[in-house]
């Protein structure tokens, strides 16, 4: 399996690539981002990808000066430059310093992965890259069950949807109408009532400290804790033990 | 009314002919009837010269001939009459003699010896000339005649009587002068008969008559053809030729001589010319065959003619070479003219008159206008299109505008909207190929153009837009034009649908048909109707500067296609209102194994 990096400061242009390309038929199984040739850099001395894309454009170091770069420490991978110029100098001179192709933005998905193709064919001609199946990624649908999964699993965690969002490239807002036209009901609303759930399982045993249950259903603070109890169960903590015992 | 038609009729054949020659001299060469006309001209001119020449040559001669003939005949009638004054004093010499004379005034019939006796006394006259050829004397009194006639031998002494009723005699007396002439035999030049008078009262006693021959007259007259003539006209003598003197003599007297002194004797022309003694009534005539003169001048004339023509020739020639020198420059200039504009506006540098020189100078002049004219009008409308096309590349900088459309794209798919991230690379496709793309490109590249557009108008359309393709993948390669496939669509769905039509299907194909590549676009929708039709046409051939916005997109596609491939392509359009409209391609001819390349 292999592994190829993303070097561009712009978010969007790591989300089309991510999503656009079809890794697992490249056998393919992780992306690594970076925003600026530095970071490019260190991650290339690590992990060896295969592909390196690389904008023109960025701070700190340009496409042109990491690809330079790379020559010298001999790291070897292949450059594919995405740039929003179309302008010929620019393509010659990434050509010359070792760039394998050259897509313009915005990218189109069948040019990307024909690109991808090329160089993969050519850094290992023994594999074969045409599977058919070409999702790698999760769906959305995937990811709300993922959510799901990990609220129940992972309740006590601190669990933010703009991290789902980041993991699996989906706008946040999406995920959140996705999950709740699936479940019925809203992201954090299932996390409060999965908490709140255990919460009360805990407070039936009469000898765990209010506090530790805060913290263990994921609410550092027990006057938090005690507000967000109180407006699910309609009571305090203590009144809803007492009521139980 | 007929005399109108005729009229009529002759004005227009006069109409007729007048443009048929005018026709026909637009296709001859310059030089060509400069030189017809010119050696037609100095022909006649050269036979004109020649021919009055001649006749002034010949009348001249004519009178030259005829004053030195005269002035000799003159001289030699002076001879005749001095020559003829000698004979009379020859004849009477008698009258020196005393015996003889005595004799001879004798009225009394003398004997034989007696008149033998004058016979040899006479004798020695005869042979004291040497032009006698014949002497004869008749005594009048004796009624006998001594003599000697030609051929004989001998003096004789013979009878004669009824002298006094000769004709001759009665002349004799009845002259002035006692002589008389009269023609004679064949080799005498004349006879001349003198009488001897008794000197008191002048009674003839005797009368003379001698032939002489004629070497008085033709001693010095060797080459000219005369004769003499007895006044009253007798054919006295003549020395010419047997044609000639036949022919005078049939005539007998002097011939009738036309105002120019020619006069046709059997058939052949002689100069006339005559000198006359009034004294003895005698006229001597020189004919000179005019053959003799007019030979001279036929000569002449003749070597004039060739001298002229040989001139004319030279001068033709010479005029030839001269004038091809000179019209040579109209070739150069011709050309120039009928290659004006056609790419470049060259300038001619020719000359060798004043006229060409001038021309040669205006036509660079306009040359230079229309150059100038062409480029500032050319370059403006360049410069302006340019001017457009940077204002809108710099309003939209094409790294902020990809950059943008990469982020809204991006924004797509991370809600899960793939369509709209497909929709946002198909635009930036098109707008980096209208902006970018080459003149000609494959059709394969415009397909992908079309294609994105017609993408892009389904998403707004839906099944409200069908398109249907039939392009063979081996036509992919074809040269054509950027943007000729989808402006059409485009104006296809513009104006196809209105009112109450809201869908239309697009039939697009392409084909190579008789040499040519043929690219359809028909479509169903509302057509146009007639007018408009004709007014869309007629837009194509609009080459003003300035096209206005609606039509620009064809016209501006038909301007290309003909710049581009040159009279054989084309946009052919068809419509009919309420079935749909028709849009056809011509793109030049390809050739037939590799379709890639544009054999124009």
């Amino acid at each position: 399996m292999h592994q190829v990096l993303i070097v561009d400061d712009e978010r969007p242009v790591q989300i089309a690539i991510k999503k656009l390309g079809e890794w697992d038929r490249f056998n393919i199984d992780k992306t690594y981002y970076a925003e600026n040739g530095r970071e490019a850099l260190m991650i290339m001395n690590e992990v060896r990808p295969a592909i390196v894309f690389v904008d023109i454009n960025m701070p700190i170091m340009s496409g042109i000066e990491l690809m330079k770069k790379a020559a010298e420490t001999n790291v070897n991978c292949r450059f594919i430059v995405i740039s929003g110029y179309d302008d010929f100098s620019y393509a010659q001179k990434s050509i010359r310093y070792g760039a394998s192709d050259y897509l313009l933005k915005p990218v189109v998905k069948s040019e990307l992965n024909a690109a991808i193709e090329r160089v993969m064919k050519d850094l290992y001609p023994n594999e074969v890259f045409d599977a058919a199946n070409s999702s790698s990624d999760f769906t959305a649908e995937e990811v709300a069950e993922i959510i799901k999964t990990t609220i129940e699993n992972n309740y006590s965690d601190n669990i933010r949807l703009q991290d789902f969002a980041d993991k699996y490239f989906f706008s946040k807002e999406y995920l959140s109408r996705l999950f709740k036209s699936i479940n019925g009901i809203g992201i954090s609303e299932y996390l409060t009532e999965v908490r709140m759930k255990r919460a009360g399982e805990l407070l039936r045993q009469p000898d765990i400290k209010i506090t530790d249950i805060a913290q263990r259903v994921g609410y550092p603070d027990k006057n938090y804790f005690s507000k967000a109890f109180h407006s699910y169960y309609n009571m305090t903590p203590s009144a809803y033990r007492k009521e139980m015992i | 009314m007929m005399y109108d038609t005729a009229m009529k009729k002759d004005n227009i054949t006069i109409k007729n002919t007048k443009k048929i020659i005018k026709e026909k001299l637009d296709k001859t060469p310059l030089w060509v009837t400069f030189i017809f006309l010119t050696a037609f001209f100095l022909l006649c001119l050269t036979f004109g010269l020649s021919y009055s020449n001649y006749r002034w040559n010949r009348n001249r001669t004519i009178r030259e001939n005829i004053k030195e003939t005269t002035s000799l005949l003159e001289l030699k009638i002076e001879n005749m009459e001095e020559y003829l004054n000698e004979l009379s004093d020859f004849c009477v010499l008698p009258v020196r003699d005393s015996y003889l004379y005595r004799e001879i005034l004798k009225t009394k019939k003398l004997n034989v010896s007696e008149l033998e006796r004058i016979m040899n006394t006479l004798r020695v006259y005869y042979y004291t000339r040497n032009d006698l050829m014949a002497y004869n004397i008749y005594l009048l009194n004796q009624d006998v005649c001594i003599g000697r006639n030609y051929g004989n031998q001998r003096m004789k002494i013979t009878e004669a009587k009824s002298i006094r009723s000769l004709a001759e005699y009665k002349s004799c007396v009845e002259s002035g002068i006692g002589s008389a002439i009269t023609s004679s035999q064949d080799n005498s030049l004349l006879t001349f008969y003198h009488t001897i008078i008794r000197i008191p009262d002048r009674y003839p006693v005797a009368l003379v008559k001698i032939e002489v021959d004629d070497t008085a007259l033709t001693l010095g007259l060797a080459e000219k053809n005369i004769a003499l003539y007895k006044d009253g006209g007798t054919l006295l003598f003549t020395n010419a030729n047997s044609d000639l003197k036949y022919g005078l003599s049939r005539i007998g007297h002097i011939p009738n001589v036309d105002k120019n002194n020619i006069t046709s004797i059997n058939g052949k022309k002689y100069l006339f010319s005559s000198a006359s003694s009034e004294k003895y009534g005698i006229s001597l005539v020189a004919y000179t065959p005019m053959e003799n003169i007019t030979d001279d001048i036929k000569k002449d004339g003749r070597f004039s003619v060739m001298q002229g023509l040989t001139f004319l020739l030279i001068s033709l020639i010479i005029t030839y070479f001269i004038i091809r020198f000179l019209t040579e420059p109209f070739s150069i200039l011709i050309s120039s003219h009928e290659n004006f504009g056609e790419n470049e506006f060259s300038k001619i540098n020719i000359g060798r008159s004043l006229e060409v020189a001038r021309l040669s100078e205006s036509f660079n002049l306009m040359s230079e206008r229309m150059e100038k004219l062409i480029n500032e009008n050319l370059i403006a409308s360049i410069n302006e299109k340019s001017a457009q096309l940077s204002a809108l590349e710099a309003q939209v900088n094409p790294h902020f505008l990809y950059n943008t459309l990469q982020a809204i794209g991006s924004e797509a798919l991370i809600n899960d909207q793939d369509v709209i991230y497909e929709m946002i690379t198909k635009l930036a496709q098109n707008l980096r190929y209208s902006i970018k793309a080459p003149n000609r490109v494959k059709l394969r590249e415009e397909m992908i153009f079309a294609q994105n557009y017609i993408d892009l108008q389904q998403v707004r359309m839906g099944d409200r837009l069908v398109v249907e393709k039939n392009i063979s993948d081996e036509l992919l390669d074809v040269e054509v034009p950027k943007c000729c496939i989808q402006p059409i669509i485009e104006n296809s769905i513009k104006h196809g649908i209105s009112g109450e039509r809201r869908s239309i299907k697009i039939k697009l194909s392409a084909m190579i048909y008789e040499g040519q590549f043929i690219i359809r676009v028909s479509d169903d929708g509302i057509g146009m109707s007639p007018n408009t039709l004709a007014a869309l046409r007629a837009s194509f051939d609009d080459t003003s500067f300035g096209n206005r916005q609606e039509s620009i997109g064809l016209a501006n596609l038909y301007s290309r296609l003909k710049i581009m491939y040159g009279d054989d392509a084309g946009i052919d359009i068809k419509s009919i209102a309420g079935e749909g409209t028709t849009v056809i391609l011509i793109l030049c001819s390809q050739e037939d194994d590799n379709a890639s390349s544009v054999n124009c």
